[in-house]
């Protein structure tokens, strides 16, 4: 059960990036690629040599490994198709917070090893930002977990399919929050671009810059599914429907297609987002993942004033 | 078991401290037969004192007994469990700073070591004998002493004019503090700290309100001055980077928590918490001290003035869950009392070893390179590799990242405010969840400096020529020592809340966490929360090695060299286009502008920006007031003016008015 949710999260991620490329294309007048670009685009890196740059240390070889490790290791923590998995009791959201921290903090590590002005810029741009983001995620994370009375992500959620706070206003700012978050985090516009190659501006992709062959594939893969992860986390947290409460085929089945569909809507709000804004000056962004922050705060003040 | 055979273990070794540095006064005695002989006396006492700390955590003898020499002035010493957790502490940190200095100083002379070897063995012992003191005499001779010979050891490397000035602010904030606890004392005693009340009968005293209300003000002066608690601060940061680096390491990591024990001892245990205001003064000030050390640290170009303020921090997180817990107590909650005050406790025996790894790890760094300043650092992960690794192991922790065991008890603090909502009164309920979210802010910030601290240090390019060498193996040793634990408490946090429940027990009569398994933390049910870092770690590992076998097995083919891409820069690239210290925090710099008042000033000579930082409390208190003294002392300067009548004059006109008085 455990292993299958893994691999279901780690076919759909190169599928959703690809689907939500695919709609950008659409609103922005270009021909989209397909949905199996994703796909094709890890197997062409996958199958290129690596590089290491001249005097990086392990820390730049195995980060790659590691970052992905962690990854999957969320995946495991995080409900994409059913709660109470048997490795759910070893962490809950906050856990799953400093799991993704140290993702990131390797990342930006072994962007710090190479001693590229790019790769510098880009490690400090990020642990910056990230800074700001972390703390504006946990507040949305602890607003859910106040109202379900439970960090467990697995209680969260099960609180959540009982629609006991589907309508409660502190849950709308989580939902703000946690919005801007994924934004920030997965390096989308307004923030960073995906896409973009335009060293200057850079925070995510400048840490990458001296990656090639399999590390990329691993690290492109592993951002992939950063994104999902993100987004089905939002939907565990405020669409909760469908998620499968117990080991039987037939709802793992149903919940695989309830997560598919929304998966499937989700998207093009995300295009929308990036096709409708320009990207931030950089300076703006800490603005912008403070805003995150205060959406939190407030929430979290909602939610003790409310006193429910 | 005899009951009293820790505290005569722990006594014991507070009497080898000053036999030790007498024996390092012995004349024609080989530098190195004096650097080993000392230094593994101070070894053996901390290790003494690290088993008297564990069977005084172990055999919980209630009341524990008391031990007392002497007549007038009368010694009474007692080891119960809050002095137990912190002689653990001491312990550890002692053992490991002993072993590292007998590396680090193997360079000294006689002259030079015995200028260390001196003071630190009555530094080793003046805090385990104020852990142990049991009355107020006995308290304020070790905390004096304490502030003596540490004052010593900051002079003990460097006799610059920057060093003396931070000894000697250092001294002076410590006899300031030191003056609030003889006051605070004198009250407690009524008038006669010598009278010999050992500090259980300090206990069913009833003061007069009033008077408890002027002890909380003064200990929380005097204590917080030791604490480094905003606005009294102010030498910390200018004295751990001028001590050397395993004095460091003593001073943050045991030192500051000593006060953090004179807090409990005295404003918990014998003035029991009742009332939320002292509880909101705790949070105010811990959140004041952690969010401004935190905010510095991250603009800092000095490895150890980083981690100075990065102390700073750490003592305003643990003030905070100790605050936390008085609320919890004032609102009738033991249980959450309980697990916010097994976070700041937790949170200081994790401080005391990854800040003591830091600080010896930043002495190794200065031994091999000269320097600890970051502009001037870099790429050490190539010349001391060992050092890199155990350096990452405690910034990792530092960092609080799952599974070590810095995540493990913020992850504890972050669970008592979250359970906070429990609680019944209106005010707090608008506080405390903007606590929390500066909890967290500072939190994240903490990753920032500390990963600055390592990438700059240890990473990417030399910032400058030198010839770096790995640390030699005691010092690496010591390092080791520490950072096996701070990943054998991060794996087994229950076995560090199974210890505390002990001192829970002392300072919340009755009450304690359930039993904890010693791989998992649930402090309240499975259901409301559980943390195993052990399946974690397995799940990490698993998946990393999964992915390495199965990347290798699929599309292994040889790595190769290459120059660096770097966007396809092809011109001579030198290491300063790295970031520099300034260069990293520069954003930090822009956003928090109005707090620090930093300006970036272009140092001609070495072609450099530095940034100058304004501590705002040094220039909108300290400057003050050192004008204001200034200025009496000039009026007082008008009665001086060398005539022998109106001196005369002066003692005549005294004596009438003392007549008038007295009479």
């Amino acid at each position: 059960m455990q292993t299958l949710q893994v691999l279901v999260a780690l076919a759909i991620a190169p599928l959703f990036s690809a689907w939500l490329q695919m709609l950008r294309a659409l609103l922005q007048n270009r021909r989209p690629a397909g949905l199996g670009q994703g796909y094709r685009d890890l197997r062409r890196l996958f199958h290129k040599e690596a590089f290491l740059p001249e005097d990086s240390s392990w820390l730049f070889r195995f980060s790659p490994y590691i970052l992905f490790g962690t990854k999957v290791m969320a995946s495991t923590l995080v409900p994409i198709l059913a709660v109470d998995l048997p490795l759910a009791p070893a962490a809950d959201v906050i856990a799953l917070v400093g799991l993704l921290a140290v993702a990131r903090i390797f990342q930006v590590l072994a962007a710090m090893d190479t001693g590229t002005p790019f790769a510098s810029l880009g490690a400090h741009r990020e642990m910056l930002v990230s800074a700001l983001a972390e703390p504006a995620l946990l507040s949305a994370f602890f607003i859910a977990s106040l109202l379900a009375g439970s960090t467990s992500l697995s209680t969260i959620v099960l609180h959540a399919q009982e629609g006991l706070f589907s309508l409660h206003p502190s849950m709308v700012f989580a939902a703000a929050a946690f919005f801007l978050v994924l934004l920030v985090e997965n390096s989308r516009i307004p923030v960073d671009n995906p896409a973009t190659h335009l060293e200057l501006t850079m925070i995510h992709e400048a840490m990458l810059l001296e990656y090639s062959g399999r590390h990329l594939a691993l690290l492109e893969w592993g951002a992939q599914l950063k994104l999902l992860l993100y987004v089905t986390i939002g939907i565990a947290l405020f669409f909760p429907w469908g998620i499968a409460d117990q080991f039987a085929p037939m709802a793992i089945l149903l919940a695989g297609l309830a997560l598919l569909i929304k998966l499937f809507l989700a998207a093009p709000i995300l295009a929308l987002v990036e096709t409708l804004l320009a990207k931030k000056r950089l300076f703006r962004v800490p603005e912008f993942a403070a805003t995150a922050f205060l959406f939190g705060v407030i929430g979290l003040l909602t939610h003790f004033m409310l006193g429910s | 078991m005899n009951a009293l055979l820790p505290l005569q273990m722990a006594l014991g070794a507070v009497a080898l401290g000053p036999l030790a540095s007498l024996g390092s006064l012995l004349p024609r005695l080989h530098p190195s037969w004096l650097r080993y002989t000392s230094l593994m006396t101070s070894t053996l006492m901390s290790l003494l004192w690290l088993l008297s700390g564990a069977l005084g955590l172990i055999l919980v003898a209630a009341p524990a007994p008391n031990l007392a020499v002497g007549g007038i002035p009368l010694w009474q010493f007692r080891l119960d469990p809050l002095s137990a957790f912190f002689l653990v502490v001491l312990g550890v940190v002692g053992t490991a700073s002993s072993l590292h200095a007998v590396g680090y100083f193997r360079q000294l002379g006689r002259t030079g070591l015995r200028r260390v070897l001196i003071p630190l063995p009555l530094f080793l012992s003046a805090m385990a004998l104020l852990l142990l003191a049991d009355n107020a005499y006995t308290f304020l001779v070790a905390w004096e002493g304490m502030a003596l010979s540490s004052s010593y050891l900051i002079l003990a490397q460097t006799q610059t004019i920057q060093a003396r000035h931070a000894a000697y602010l250092y001294l002076l904030v410590a006899h300031l503090g030191a003056l609030c606890l003889l006051a605070a004392f004198a009250l407690l005693c009524h008038g006669n700290p010598l009278a010999g009340n050992d500090f259980s009968a300090l206990t069913h005293e009833v003061l007069a309100p009033g008077l408890a209300q002027a002890v909380l003000l003064l200990t929380l002066l005097g204590f917080g001055a030791k604490l480094g608690m905003a606005p009294l601060h102010v030498w910390l940061p200018e004295a751990h980077p001028a001590a050397p680096s395993p004095v460091s390491a003593l001073m943050s990591a045991a030192m500051l928590p000593m006060a953090l024990y004179g807090l409990l001892r005295i404003d918990w245990q014998i003035l029991p918490p009742e009332g939320v205001s002292w509880g909101l003064v705790w949070l105010a000030l811990g959140l004041l001290t952690a969010g401004f050390g935190v905010l510095f640290s991250t603009l800092q170009r000095d490895l150890k003035r980083l981690l100075a303020y990065s102390s700073m921090e750490n003592m305003g997180l643990i003030l905070v869950a100790l605050g936390l817990a008085r609320l919890f107590v004032a609102e009738g909650s033991p249980t959450l009392a309980a697990l916010a005050l097994s976070a700041g406790l937790f949170q200081t025996l994790n401080h005391a070893l990854f800040k003591g790894l830091l600080f010896l790890g930043s002495g190794s760094v200065f031994h091999s390179t000269g320097t600890v300043d970051m502009g001037r650092l870099g790429a050490l992960i190539r010349s001391m590799p060992q050092t890199t690794l155990l350096m990452l192991i405690g910034c990792l922790a530092i960092a609080g990242l799952p599974p070590l065991n810095g995540f493990a008890s913020e992850w504890m603090l972050l669970q008592a405010f979250l359970l906070a909502p429990q609680m019944a009164s209106g005010t707090l309920q608008a506080i405390l969840p903007l606590t929390a979210a500066g909890v967290v802010l500072v939190l994240a910030l903490a990753s920032f400096a500390i990963i600055k601290a390592f990438g700059l240090s240890f990473l990417g390019q030399p910032r400058s020529i030198y010839t770096a060498h790995e640390a030699g193996l005691w010092e690496r040793f010591a390092m080791a020592f520490l950072a096996l634990g701070c990943i054998f408490l991060g794996l087994f946090p229950g076995l560090a809340i199974h210890a505390i429940s002990a001192v829970n027990v002392l300072l919340l009569p009755g009450n304690s966490l359930g039993i904890q398994q010693p791989w998992r933390l649930t402090p309240i049910s499975p259901e409301r929360a559980s943390y195993v870092p052990g399946w974690f770690l397995i799940g990490i590992a698993v998946a990393i090695l999964l992915t390495f076998l199965l990347v290798w097995w699929r599309f292994g083919r040889p790595l190769r060299r290459v120059p660096v891409w770097s966007c396809g820069f092809r011109g001579a690239r030198t290491a300063r286009m790295q970031d520099s210290p300034a260069g990293f925090s520069q954003s930090l710099l822009r956003i928090f502008q109005p707090i620090h008042h930093g300006r970036i000033q272009p140092d001609t000579a070495s072609k450099e920006l530095r940034v100058e930082l304004a501590d705002p409390f040094w220039v909108g208190l300290y400057e003050p007031l050192q004008r204001l003294a200034l200025a009496l002392s000039r009026q007082a300067l008008r009665l001086q003016h060398g005539k022998i009548s109106s001196y005369l004059l002066y003692a005549f006109l005294t004596l009438v008015v003392l007549l008038v008085l007295v009479r």
